[in-house]
C-alpha cells in the first residue's frame, strides 16, 4: 500500500502467546490484502481486473471485494461521480514535475476511460468495457487494512494497541493507565511537525491530504488529485482529518473531503457530522477538533 | 457513548455497504441500537368491496371499512438498549354477514348484521430491546381495548448471530389473554362474557448463501384455548382449542446487474381443526436514487374447516358459515413507494387483495361471502439524532 505501518501493542504476560500469533496473523492480512488490491503488483486481483479490460471477460469477485465495491458505488452516487474509482487513467494527461498537461487530444482520449457508472458488475464478477480503463479501491483498501488489523488483535482480546497505517490510525481501548492515545495531525507545512492534536479511545483517525504531491499549474499551488469529468487538478483542501469509529468509513469521508473545493469540503464533513479537520492551502485549520492555527 | 460511526445518515448509508464484512461484525455495525430517534405516522384505509346483489338475502351489502392510524416513537437508550412505543387506533363501520340461509333456488345467500357496527379500537404497545455484539433480544407488552374485546399480550424475542454472522438464529415466544363481552345491537348474541387465552412459538434461522443470496426457515405453533366462536354470527360453534402449525421459507436474491432485489417467500399453515393453506409471495425490490418501489404479489389457497359448510349444520357439535374457515384462492397484487428526503421519509402503498373458490387448490364448499378488497396507506418517518 506504499506507506509506513506500525503496531503498537500493550500486553501483560497472561496473553503475550496469543498476541504473538495475532501479531503474524496481522502481517499476513496487510500483506495479502497489498497482494490482492494493489495496482501495482502484476498478479494483484486489481491489475487482473484492469488487464481484463475491453476483453468482455468478467472477474470474479468475493464478498470483500463486493463490499468494497459497494462502498465506491455509494461514494460515487453520494458525491454525484466526483469519488470516482476509475479516475487514475487521468494522471497520464499531467506532468506533475512541470505542471503542464499533455494535449487536448489526449485529454478527450482519456476521459472517454473515466466512468465508475460504465463499469459493469452482475452475478458473474466485474468488467471494465473498454481497453485502457483502470479502477483503483487505493483510497478505502489502507483503511479497511487498519481495520482488518484491528479486528484481529481485538479477537485475540488485545485491551491496548495502535494500527498506524500511514495516515490511518486505529486505536483499541486507552495506552496504560487509562490514558486515551494522543495521535498527531500532521503539519502540511512541515509533515515532520504535528499541527493538532486528537485523543482516540476505540476509534480511528484517518487523514487524508495532498500536501506531499502539489504541484505548480498556472501559478497557484494545486492538488495532484484530478476532477473526473474535466481531468483538471482540484483546488482543494490541503489536509482533511476524520474520526470515527472505522477506519474505512472515517477515511472514505475525509477522501472525499479532498476532493472538493475548500468551501464544499466543509459542507460536506458537515453532513457527515463526524468530528474533523480541514487545512486549507494557507495552514489554516477549521473544524470541531480544532488547532494552534484555527481560522478566526 | 453513541457509535461514532451512526451519526449521521451519511455515515450510516456509507456504514451499510460494509456491515456484510466480517471486520465489522462485533462493532457498532453489528447488531446495535437504532442510531436514530424515530417517529412514524402511518395511516390506511382499508375498504371491503360490497357483496353482489345475488349473494344477500337480506341486509346492507355494504361491509367493513377501517380506519387505521399508528404513531410510533423508537430511540436508542445508551449504548446497548433501545425502546420503542407504539399507538393504534382503528375505527371501523360497517356491516358483516350475521348467517347464510339457502335463496329460493337453494344457493347459500348472506343474511347481513345491519350496517349498524361502528367501533373503535386502541392499541398501546411497549417493546425493549437489548443489544449486544452477536445479537438481541426483546420485551413487547401490548394492550388492546375495544367496545365489546380486551386483549393484553406479552412476547419475547431473540437473535443472535453465528458463523461469522452468516447465520442468524431467532426465538419468540408470545401470550395473550383477551376478553369478549359482546355488545347487543341490531343482532342477539348468546353470551355475556368470555375469554381466549393463546400461547405461540417461534423458531427460525436466516443463512447467508452467496454475496448475493440470504434464505430463511421457521416454524412456528400457536395454541388456542377458550372462547374461539364468533359472537357475532348466529351459527357459529368451534371447538374450544386450537392448535395451528406454519412453516415459512423465505429467498432474498439481489441482482448486481439489475441493482434490485427478489423476495419470494412461501408458507405452509395446517390446524387441528382440518384447515391448512398454501401462500406464495413474490415481490421485487427496485431502488432509484432515493426512491424504491416495491411491487408485490401474493397468491393464497386455503383448505377449509372439518366443521365449515356453506349453510351451517346444525346436527354436528361444531359448525360454522364463516366464509374465513371455507376453502378458496386469493390473489393480492400491491405497489410500495419509498422516498427518502435527509432525515425524512414519506411512503406510499396500495394493495388490492381479491378472492374466489374456484381459485382455490383445496376442496370443498363454496362460501358466498367471500371478502375482497382494497388497501391504501400513507405515512411519514423522521429520524433525528
Amino acid at each position: 500500500m506504499g506507506g509506513p505501518a506500525r503496531v503498537t501493542i500493550n500486553s501483560d504476560h497472561h496473553n503475550a502467546g496469543a498476541i504473538k500469533i495475532a501479531i503474524d496473523e496481522v502481517m499476513s492480512r496487510l500483506l495479502t490484502l497489498e497482494a490482492r488490491y494493489s495496482r501495482f503488483k502484476p498478479g494483484s486481483l486489481i491489475s487482473q481486473i484492469n488487464a481484463r479490460a475491453g476483453t468482455g471477460v468478467f472477474t470474479p469477485i468475493d464478498l470483500e471485494t463486493q463490499s468494497l465495491i459497494d462502498l465506491s458505488d455509494q461514494l460515487w452516487r453520494e458525491t454525484k461521480g466526483l469519488f470516482d474509482p476509475t479516475v487514475g487513467v487521468l494522471n497520464q494527461l499531467w506532468d506533475f514535475r512541470t505542471g503542464r498537461a499533455n494535449t487536448h487530444v489526449q485529454l478527450i482520449h482519456l476521459l472517454e476511460k473515466v466512468g465508475w457508472d460504465r463499469v459493469e458488475i452482475d452475478e458473474r464478477g466485474i468488467r471494465l468495457p473498454e481497453a485502457g480503463m483502470e479502477i483503483d479501491f487505493g483510497g478505502l483498501v489502507k483503511e479497511f487494512a487498519a481495520d482488518a488489523a484491528a479486528a484481529i488483535l481485538r479477537d485475540a482480546e488485545c485491551q491496548s494497541a495502535l494500527i498506524e497505517l500511514a495516515g490511518d490510525i486505529v486505536a483499541i481501548g486507552t495506552e496504560p493507565h487509562d490514558r486515551a492515545w494522543q495521535i498527531g495531525i500532521t503539519d502540511p507545512q512541515a509533515p515532520a511537525r504535528s499541527i493538532a492534536s486528537v485523543q482516540l479511545t476505540n476509534a480511528a483517525v484517518c487523514s487524508s491530504g495532498n500536501y506531499a504531491r502539489r504541484f505548480l499549474h498556472n501559478g497557484k499551488l494545486v492538488s495532484h488529485l484530478l476532477h473526473p469529468r474535466t481531468g483538471q487538478p482540484i483546488d482543494g483542501p490541503c489536509s482533511v482529518t476524520v474520526i470515527g469509529e472505522s477506519a474505512l468509513v472515517a477515511g472514505a469521508i475525509a477522501t472525499v473531503g479532498c476532493l472538493h473545493s475548500e468551501v464544499l469540503a466543509e459542507s460536506w464533513l458537515r453532513q457527515s457530522a463526524l468530528p474533523w479537520l480541514v487545512i486549507d492551502k494557507h495552514n489554516q485549520c477549521s473544524g470541531p477538533l480544532g488547532c494552534s492555527r484555527s481560522k478566526p | 457513548m453513541r457509535p461514532l460511526l451512526a451519526r449521521s445518515p451519511l455515515v450510516r448509508r456509507l456504514s451499510q455497504t460494509v456491515a456484510a464484512l466480517p471486520v465489522y461484525h462485533g462493532s457498532a455495525l453489528a447488531d446495535a441500537p437504532p442510531a436514530f430517534t424515530e417517529v412514524g405516522l402511518r395511516y390506511t384505509q382499508y375498504a371491503e368491496d360490497s357483496l353482489a346483489d345475488d349473494k344477500v338475502l337480506f341486509g346492507s351489502k355494504d361491509r367493513y371499512d377501517i380506519d387505521i392510524t399508528q404513531l410510533w416513537i423508537e430511540a436508542p437508550v445508551g449504548a446497548s438498549w433501545s425502546i420503542a412505543l407504539d399507538l393504534q387506533n382503528d375505527y371501523q363501520t360497517g356491516a358483516s354477514p350475521w348467517f347464510v340461509g339457502a335463496t329460493a333456488d337453494g344457493n347459500p345467500g348472506v343474511i347481513m348484521s345491519g350496517a349498524s357496527i361502528q367501533d373503535n379500537r386502541v392499541e398501546v404497545g411497549v417493546t425493549t430491546r437489548y443489544f449486544w455484539a452477536d445479537g438481541n433480544a426483546g420485551f413487547n407488552l401490548v394492550h388492546s381495548k375495544e367496545d365489546d374485546y380486551e386483549a393484553l399480550a406479552w412476547s419475547m424475542d431473540a437473535a443472535w448471530n453465528a458463523n461469522g454472522n452468516a447465520t442468524t438464529w431467532s426465538v419468540s415466544a408470545s401470550s395473550s389473554h383477551d376478553t369478549v363481552e359482546p355488545t347487543q345491537e341490531r343482532i342477539p348474541v348468546f353470551i355475556d362474557s368470555e375469554t381466549l387465552d393463546t400461547h405461540s412459538l417461534y423458531f427460525g434461522v436466516s443463512q447467508i448463501l452467496s454475496r448475493t443470496a440470504v434464505v430463511k426457515v421457521g416454524l412456528s405453533y400457536t395454541y388456542s384455548e377458550g372462547f374461539l366462536s364468533d359472537p357475532y354470527k348466529l351459527r357459529d360453534q368451534r371447538p374450544e382449542e386450537h392448535h395451528r402449525y406454519t412453516l415459512a421459507t423465505g429467498l432474498r436474491q439481489h441482482f448486481i446487474r439489475l441493482g434490485g432485489s427478489l423476495n419470494a417467500d412461501y408458507r405452509y399453515y395446517s390446524d387441528d381443526w382440518g384447515s391448512q393453506s398454501h401462500t406464495v409471495s413474490l415481490g421485487w425490490v427496485q431502488p432509484f436514487d432515493r426512491h424504491t418501489v416495491n411491487p408485490y404479489l401474493r397468491y393464497y389457497s386455503q383448505g377449509q374447516a372439518d366443521f365449515f359448510s356453506p349453510i351451517a349444520d346444525f346436527t354436528s357439535d361444531y359448525y360454522s358459515d364463516d366464509y374465513r374457515l371455507s376453502s378458496f384462492g386469493a390473489l393480492t397484487a400491491g405497489l410500495r413507494w419509498t422516498l427518502e428526503l435527509g432525515d425524512w421519509i414519506a411512503e406510499v402503498q396500495l394493495e388490492r387483495y381479491v378472492s374466489d373458490h374456484s381459485w382455490g387448490t383445496f376442496g370443498g364448499g363454496e362460501a358466498p361471502a367471500l371478502v375482497d378488497f382494497w388497501r391504501g396507506t400513507v405515512g411519514v418517518i423522521w429520524r433525528f439524532d
